[in-house]
């Protein structure tokens, strides 16, 4: 194909000077030309011998025609599995926000009543044993609040977790400062009562601004 | 640069503030252990504290005791102290406790109270 557009070509540039209708169809009757090539010529001639008018231009315009709705596809393919995994990734974090929040929260609760009943009841013979379970229980409990605002912290570091975090230092500071872990600590309503108070805020900011969103 | 490994050197189970209430308490660790510590080093040098080796949880009472009052007693200046200590853990979650030992130190008052051998 490609060398019968050139010795077409040649034709063209030596003995047609000026390409009329008349000329071209000629040119193109005396060649016995394919239906592709006489596209081609045509479209030589129009252009006005700018454009090559071998097979290979054929080619580049089949590709392109191809080429469009490929790139098309594949760029509704990327961008379909873009949103895609955004959305996945965006309900996945949400989602392990609420499972550690809902476990915070659990963690609390079970924190506060340890806390109350160890701050509630002085050290004595008997409950020995109940006192020393309870504060490492308490120190256990801790360190997993503390574990867990960690995680928080990475996902989500707004105004809701800043006051979160002050006051799971308070309940740290609270539950285990003073007479913690000494034979000669005594029962404290008030301590109590501050340890609930605390622990209530942070119950209610966990199932408002992290539970329930 | 000399190290303290609270775990291995003091014990597993640190709890308490004075020795009444028991044998790992902060009282203790603070006078047998980090003054010795702090005292040996020489100049520019640092003590290495090592806070998660062989220990689960701290709580505020040992802490405070234990290296605020290096503070409190008058033995060291809180910025002293700071410089001289480095805080290490190999377990992320015990950067708590590194962060309330710098704020008790920090929050410590030079030689405000005069210690008193129970």
């Amino acid at each position: 194909m490609k060398e019968k557009c050139n010795v077409l070509n040649n034709k063209i540039e030596t003995e047609i000077a000026s390409p009329t209708t008349t000329n071209i169809v000629s040119t193109i009757n005396s060649e016995k030309l394919q239906t592709d090539d006489v596209i081609l010529k045509l479209v030589y001639y129009t252009n006005k011998g700018t454009e090559c008018p071998c097979p290979i231009q054929s080619d580049i315009s089949t590709s392109i025609t191809l080429f469009i709705p490929i790139l098309s596809a594949l760029l509704g393919v990327i961008v379909g599995s873009t949103i895609n995994y955004l959305h996945w990734k965006l309900t996945r974090k949400k989602d392990n926000l609420s499972k550690v929040s809902q476990s915070l929260l659990n963690l609390i609760i079970e924190l506060e009543e340890i806390s109350m009943n160890y701050w509630l009841t002085s050290p004595n013979r008997e409950s020995e044993n109940t006192v020393i379970k309870n504060e490492i229980f308490i120190k256990s409990k801790q360190l997993q609040v503390q574990k867990h605002i960690n995680r928080l912290e990475k996902t989500k570091k707004d105004k809701s977790f800043k006051k979160l975090k002050v006051l799971s230092d308070d309940i740290f500071e609270l539950i285990t400062g003073e007479d913690f872990e000494s034979n000669k600590r005594r029962a404290s309503k008030h301590k109590v009562q501050q340890i609930a108070s605390k622990c209530s805020e942070i119950k209610s900011i966990l199932i408002i601004d992290y539970i329930n969103v | 640069m000399r190290t303290l490994n609270i775990g291995r050197d003091f014990s597993c189970d640190p709890a308490g503030r004075y020795r009444t209430d028991g044998d790992a308490s902060g009282e203790a660790f603070r006078e047998d252990f980090l003054r010795k510590e702090i005292e040996q080093l020489k100049k520019g040098e640092k003590l290495k504290i090592i806070l998660d080796d062989c220990v689960e949880a701290y709580g505020s009472s040992f802490l405070t005791e234990g290296f605020a009052g290096m503070v409190k007693y008058g033995y060291i200046s809180s910025n002293s102290l700071l410089k001289k200590l480095d805080i290490t853990y190999a377990d992320e979650d015990f950067k708590f406790y590194a962060e309330k030992i710098q704020k008790y130190i920090l929050d410590a008052k030079y030689n405000s109270q005069k210690y008193e051998k129970v």
